[in-house]
C-alpha cells in the first residue's frame, strides 16, 4: 500500500498534468489568430520599435495610437476611439485637447500619461511627422489631459486627422534616448522668421533632431511594452507571438488568447498560406485571379471588400521632350486601352479607371456634380483619334514608326520598380500598344523602390508608374500630383514654388503653374491644392471641381485603374469579423479585435 | 632528341593546310559512334539555330491576347501562355538568342582568360606564377553569384557581351587553376624540354605544345562553362535584378512564380514549366556531346 499511494499519487499527477497541459495547448490553439503585418515580414533581431521601418511592432496589437480612423470620404475627423478616450477640437481646427482612457496602462503596470503622449509627439519631430502635419505645441494639462496647437498661423484642416493616427510610445523608454531639452531643440529647430541667429540656431536643431531621430529608429527596448490589447511574447524569423495583454484598458473586450504574425518576403508565400486556410485574416494583397479562386475554395476563406482611395497611374515627366506637349499626353491616354492593362495587370484588386481626373473614380462621383462628369474627357482606347492629335502636333508617322516634330524617332522606356509585379505587367502591356502603335517603347525596372523614388525626383524617367489619388482627403489626393512632385512645398507655413530647373527640390511633374480648365479659363493647381488644406469639405467642393476638371484637360498623369481593398477572413477558427462595418474593415485587426469583434468559435 | 620532338607533333592534333577536314572528319566519325552523342548534337544545333534564326520567325513585337491569359496547352499555343496572353513557346524561341549568346560570350571569356592565365603561370612559374595565383585565389574567394547580384544593380546588362563578360570575368578562376596544374606537369616532359631545347620561343611552346595536350580539358570547359553561365544568367534574371525582356527565361521563371502563382496554381504551370523545359533540354544536349568533345581532343582516346 505504501507503495501504491505514492504511484497512485503520480499517476493521477500525471494525469492532472497532462489534463492541464493539454486543455491550455488546446483553448490557446483555438483561440489564436493567425495573420500577416500588412507594412512588412519578421525580421529577427529588428528592434520592437514603431519607428523603425523593418522594426518588430505591430500597430493596434502592440503598438497604440490615440483614435483609429474611419477612413470617412466626408469627415476627416471621424475617429474610433484608441489611447484617447474623448476629445475636442476647437480655434476652427487649430487646437485639439484629449482626454485618455483613465485604466489605459502599460504592459509592465504604468499607467500611460499625458506625458507619454507628448514624448510621442517629440519622437515624432526626430522623424519629420509633427511637422507635417504643423504641430507647434504639446501641452500637458493634467495626467490625462494633453492639448495641441498649430504653429501659429496654420490652419492645416487634417491637423486632428494626423495627430489621432501619431504612434503613442512610452515616456521611460524614449525620453533617455531623446535627452531632457529635446523641447528646446524642437522649439528652436520651429523658427522661421529672419534673424540670422536664430536662424542658424534653427538650422544647428534640426540637424540636431536628425540625429537624434537615428537614436530614436535604432533604440531597441529589452522587452516588448505594450498599451496595446496584446504583447510580443517571443520572436523567430518564422513567425511573431503576442499574448493578450491583461492590463489592456479593454482586455474585457478582447477574445483572444494569442495572435501569431507569420513571415512573408513576397506575396507568393502570402498566398499559400491563404490556400491552406492558415491565416484568419490577411490585408490587401495583389494576385492572379486563379490564385483567387483557390483561395475562395478553401473552407471558411472568405473575401472582404472595401472602398480603397488609391490609383495607379502612369505618370510624365513634362520637362522631358516630348511629353510637355498636351497633344503628347492626350494621344498616349488614347493608346492605351486600360481594359487590357487592367486585366492583365490588376485584375482581382483593381478596377479600370473611368476619369483621368487625379482622384479614383469614387470620389470623382462624390466631389462633382453629373454635368461636370460628362465634361470629363474620358479618354478612350481610340487609335484614330491619337493619330490625329498627334498631326495636329506636328508628328509624322515613317514607315510605322511616329517621328516627332524635331525630326528625331520617338522611342519610350516606362519604370517601374522590382517586386511591383501588377506595375511591371502593366508597363509590358503599355509598352506593347505604345510600339504596335508604332512609338517603339520598352519596359525597365529600378532594383529598389527608394532608388525608383530617387531617380523620379531626378528627372531619370520620362514615363514612370506612380501612385495618385492617395485619399480619401482632397488635399493628399491632390497633393500627389501638385505637391512637392511638381515644384509646390510649404515651408514655414508658406506655398513655395520650386521650378523644374532646380534640381535639388525634387520637382520632377513639371506642369505648367497655369493650366486651363474645358472652358479655356487658366488655373494654378499648386495654389488651388494648398487651398485644400485649410478648408471644411464644403468650401472644398469648388476647388476639388476646378482641379479635377483641369486635371482631366491638362492630363499630368493616366489614371490607370484604381485599387479595391480586397481582404481575406476565415470563419473556421473565429467569427464575428465587422464585415458590415467598412469603417472598422479599413483599420488592422488589432482594432477589431479591441472593440469586441472577432470571437473564437 | 628526334624522338622528343616526334612526340611532340604526334601529340597535338592534326592541323595546317589539310588539318581541317581531316578533323571534322574524324570527329564526325567519333561522334555518329554512339546515338547519344548525336542527339547531344543535334540538340545543341537546334538550339543554336533557335538563337540565330528564332527572332525572325516571330514579329518583332510579339502580339498579346487578353483573352488568353495563362491559356492551357493546346494546338495554337503549344506551350501555353504567359501574363498576358503571348505564347511561351514564341517565348522561348524568341528568348533563345540572348540567353544563348550572353552564355556563349561568357564561355569563351572563361576559357580565354582562364587557360591564357593558366598556361603562362604553370610554364613561366617564378613570380608571374605567384602573381597570377594569387589573383586566382582571389577570383576564387569570391562568392561569384552574390557579386554578380550586386554588380547587377550598378551596371545594366541590356547587351548579352557586357552579361557575358561579367559572368566570364567571374568563372575563370577554377579553369585557370587546373590548366596551371597541367601544364606544370607537361613542363617537365621529354617533348617540351626538346622543345625548349630547339630554342622554339615561349609562345610556341605555349600555345603549339602545351595547348594543344589540355585541348580536352579546356574544350569540355568550353562546354561546361555554357550551362553554367546559363544556370548563372537565368538565376540573376529569376531574382528579377537584370533587364526586364519578357522573352528572357529567367524573367520567364520570375513571374511565373511571384507573379503568376505557378507553385500554387495549376494554371501557370505550363509558364513556368517552358523555360525550365528549355534548360533541361539544352543541358541534356551538352551533357551527351560532352562525351564526344572528350574523344575528339583527347589525343590518347584518339589513338586508341
Amino acid at each position: 500500500m505504501k507503495k501504491v499511494l505514492p504511484l497512485a499519487l503520480i499517476a493521477s499527477l500525471g494525469v492532472l498534468a497532462a489534463g492541464c497541459g493539454a486543455s491550455p495547448t488546446h483553448s490557446a490553439a483555438a483561440q489564436t489568430f493567425t495573420t500577416i503585418d500588412e507594412a512588412h515580414g519578421i525580421t529577427d533581431g529588428a528592434p520592437m520599435n514603431p519607428f523603425n521601418t523593418n522594426g518588430n511592432s505591430f500597430m493596434s496589437f502592440d503598438v497604440m495610437q490615440l483614435g483609429w480612423f474611419t477612413n470617412s470620404a466626408t469627415n476627416p475627423n471621424d475617429f474610433y476611439p484608441g489611447l484617447a478616450k474623448k476629445w475636442q477640437i476647437s480655434d476652427g481646427g487649430r487646437t485639439v485637447t484629449v482626454w485618455l482612457q483613465p485604466n489605459a496602462k502599460w504592459s509592465n503596470g504604468q499607467p500611460v500619461t499625458a506625458q507619454d503622449v507628448k514624448a510621442s509627439m517629440a519622437a515624432g519631430f526626430t522623424q519629420g511627422n509633427s511637422q507635417a502635419f504643423y504641430l507647434g505645441s504639446v501641452k500637458v494639462i493634467s495626467p490625462t489631459e494633453v492639448q495641441f496647437t498649430q504653429v501659429p498661423g496654420q490652419n492645416y484642416n487634417l491637423f486632428f486627422n494626423s495627430l489621432m493616427q501619431q504612434p503613442i510610445i512610452p515616456a521611460f523608454e524614449y525620453d533617455p534616448i531623446m535627452g531632457k531639452n529635446i523641447w528646446t531643440i524642437i522649439d528652436e529647430s520651429m523658427y522661421t522668421g529672419s534673424n540670422p541667429t536664430l536662424k542658424a540656431l534653427a538650422t544647428k536643431a534640426q540637424t540636431e533632431l536628425t540625429n537624434i531621430g537615428k537614436s530614436v529608429v535604432d533604440y531597441a527596448p529589452k522587452t516588448d511594452i505594450s498599451a496595446g490589447p496584446f504583447l510580443i511574447k517571443n520572436l523567430n524569423p518564422g513567425e511573431a507571438l503576442l499574448v493578450k495583454n491583461p492590463d489592456f484598458y479593454a482586455a474585457n473586450k478582447i477574445h483572444i488568447k494569442q495572435v501569431v504574425f507569420r513571415n512573408y518576403t513576397g506575396n507568393q508565400q502570402i498566398w499559400n498560406y491563404l490556400i491552406a486556410g492558415q491565416l484568419d485574416m490577411a490585408p490587401f494583397t495583389a494576385m492572379p485571379t486563379d490564385i483567387l479562386h483557390r483561395i475562395l475554395q478553401v473552407k471558411g476563406n472568405q473575401e472582404v471588400v472595401s472602398p480603397s482611395y488609391v490609383g495607379a497611374a502612369l505618370a510624365f515627366n513634362q520637362g522631358i521632350y516630348p511629353y510637355g506637349m498636351p497633344a503628347v499626353r492626350h494621344a498616349l491616354a488614347h493608346v492605351i486601352n486600360r481594359d487590357v492593362v487592367q486585366k492583365v495587370a490588376e485584375p482581382v484588386v483593381g478596377t479600370v479607371s473611368k476619369y483621368s481626373d487625379g482622384m479614383v473614380d469614387q470620389a470623382t462621383e462624390k466631389w462633382l456634380t453629373p454635368a461636370q462628369i460628362k465634361e470629363l474627357n474620358p479618354y478612350s482606347y481610340n487609335l484614330s483619334e491619337a493619330t490625329k492629335e498627334l498631326e495636329k502636333a506636328g508628328f509624322k508617322k515613317v514607315n510605322g514608326k511616329w517621328m516627332m516634330p524635331n525630326g528625331k524617332p520617338w522611342t519610350a522606356t516606362i519604370y517601374t520598380v522590382n517586386g511591383f509585379s501588377d506595375w511591371i505587367e502593366a508597363a509590358k502591356v503599355i509598352s506593347t500598344e505604345m510600339t504596335q502603335f508604332g512609338i517603339p517603347t520598352s519596359p525597365d525596372i529600378v532594383s529598389s523602390y527608394s532608388e525608383y523614388l530617387k531617380d523620379i525626383a531626378l528627372d531619370k524617367y520620362a514615363l514612370a508608374f506612380w501612385i495618385n489619388a492617395l485619399g480619401p482627403e482632397a488635399y493628399p489626393t491632390f497633393q500627389r500630383i501638385y505637391g512637392p512632385n511638381d515644384g509646390y512645398n510649404v515651408v514655414g507655413g508658406q506655398l513655395v514654388y520650386y521650378p523644374y530647373s532646380n534640381k535639388t527640390e525634387g520637382n520632377w511633374v513639371d506642369s505648367p503653374q497655369e493650366i486651363p480648365l474645358p472652358n479655356g479659363k487658366m488655373v494654378n493647381p499648386g495654389q488651388l491644392t494648398y487651398d485644400l488644406n485649410s478648408l471644411t469639405a464644403a468650401q472644398q467642393r469648388p476647388i476639388v471641381q476646378k482641379l479635377a476638371l483641369a486635371t482631366n484637360e491638362s492630363l499630368p498623369m493616366i489614371t490607370l485603374w484604381n485599387y479595391i481593398n480586397v481582404q481575406f477572413i476565415n470563419t473556421t477558427r473565429f467569427t464575428d469579423f465587422p464585415v458590415h462595418n467598412n469603417g472598422m474593415l479599413d483599420n488592422p485587426p488589432g482594432v477589431w479585435i479591441m472593440s469586441g469583434y472577432v470571437q473564437p468559435k | 632528341m628526334s624522338l622528343a620532338v616526334s612526340t611532340s607533333s604526334s601529340s597535338r592534333p592534326s592541323n595546317g593546310p589539310s588539318g581541317h577536314p581531316s578533323f571534322l572528319k574524324n570527329a564526325w566519325r567519333i561522334i555518329v559512334k554512339k546515338p547519344g552523342r548525336l542527339i547531344g548534337l543535334g540538340i545543341i544545333v537546334l538550339f543554336a539555330l533557335m538563337a540565330i534564326f528564332g527572332p525572325y520567325l516571330y514579329p518583332k513585337q510579339l502580339p498579346i491576347n487578353p483573352n488568353a491569359i495563362y491559356a492551357p496547352i493546346s494546338w495554337r499555343y503549344p506551350l501555353g501562355t504567359d501574363f498576358e496572353g503571348t505564347s511561351n513557346l514564341a517565348l522561348i524561341i524568341t528568348g533563345a538568342r540572348y540567353v544563348l549568346f550572353a552564355a556563349a560570350m561568357a564561355a569563351v571569356f572563361t576559357v580565354v582568360f582562364g587557360t591564357a592565365l593558366g598556361l603562362i603561370s604553370g610554364y613561366y612559374l617564378g613570380w608571374t606564377d605567384s602573381v597570377i595565383m594569387r589573383i586566382t585565389d582571389f577570383i576564387l574567394t569570391i562568392p561569384g553569384f552574390p557579386l554578380l547580384v550586386v554588380l547587377s544593380t550598378v551596371w545594366n546588362f541590356g547587351q548579352p557581351v557586357a552579361m557575358g563578360f561579367v559572368l566570364g570575368i567571374t568563372g575563370w578562376g577554377g579553369l585557370a587553376r587546373a590548366v596551371r596544374s597541367q601544364t606544370l606537369s607537361l613542363r617537365e616532359r621529354g617533348f617540351i624540354e626538346a622543345a625548349r631545347t630547339l630554342g622554339l620561343s615561349p609562345f610556341h611552346i605555349l600555345f603549339r605544345e602545351i595547348l594543344p595536350n589540355v585541348g580536352s580539358y579546356i574544350a569540355m570547359n568550353l562546354l561546361l562553362a555554357v550551362t553554367g553561365s546559363i544556370y548563372a544568367e537565368v538565376g540573376l534574371f529569376f531574382l528579377g535584378v537584370v533587364p526586364f525582356q519578357v522573352n528572357n527565361w529567367g524573367v520567364m521563371l520570375n513571374l511565373a512564380v511571384f507573379s503568376a502563382g505557378a507553385m500554387s496554381s495549376a494554371q501557370a504551370l505550363p509558364y513556368l514549366l517552358s523555360p525550365l523545359l528549355a534548360l533541361l533540354i539544352l543541358t541534356l544536349g551538352v551533357v551527351l556531346f560532352l562525351d564526344a568533345v572528350d574523344e575528339i581532343f583527347n589525343p590518347r582516346l584518339k589513338e586508341a
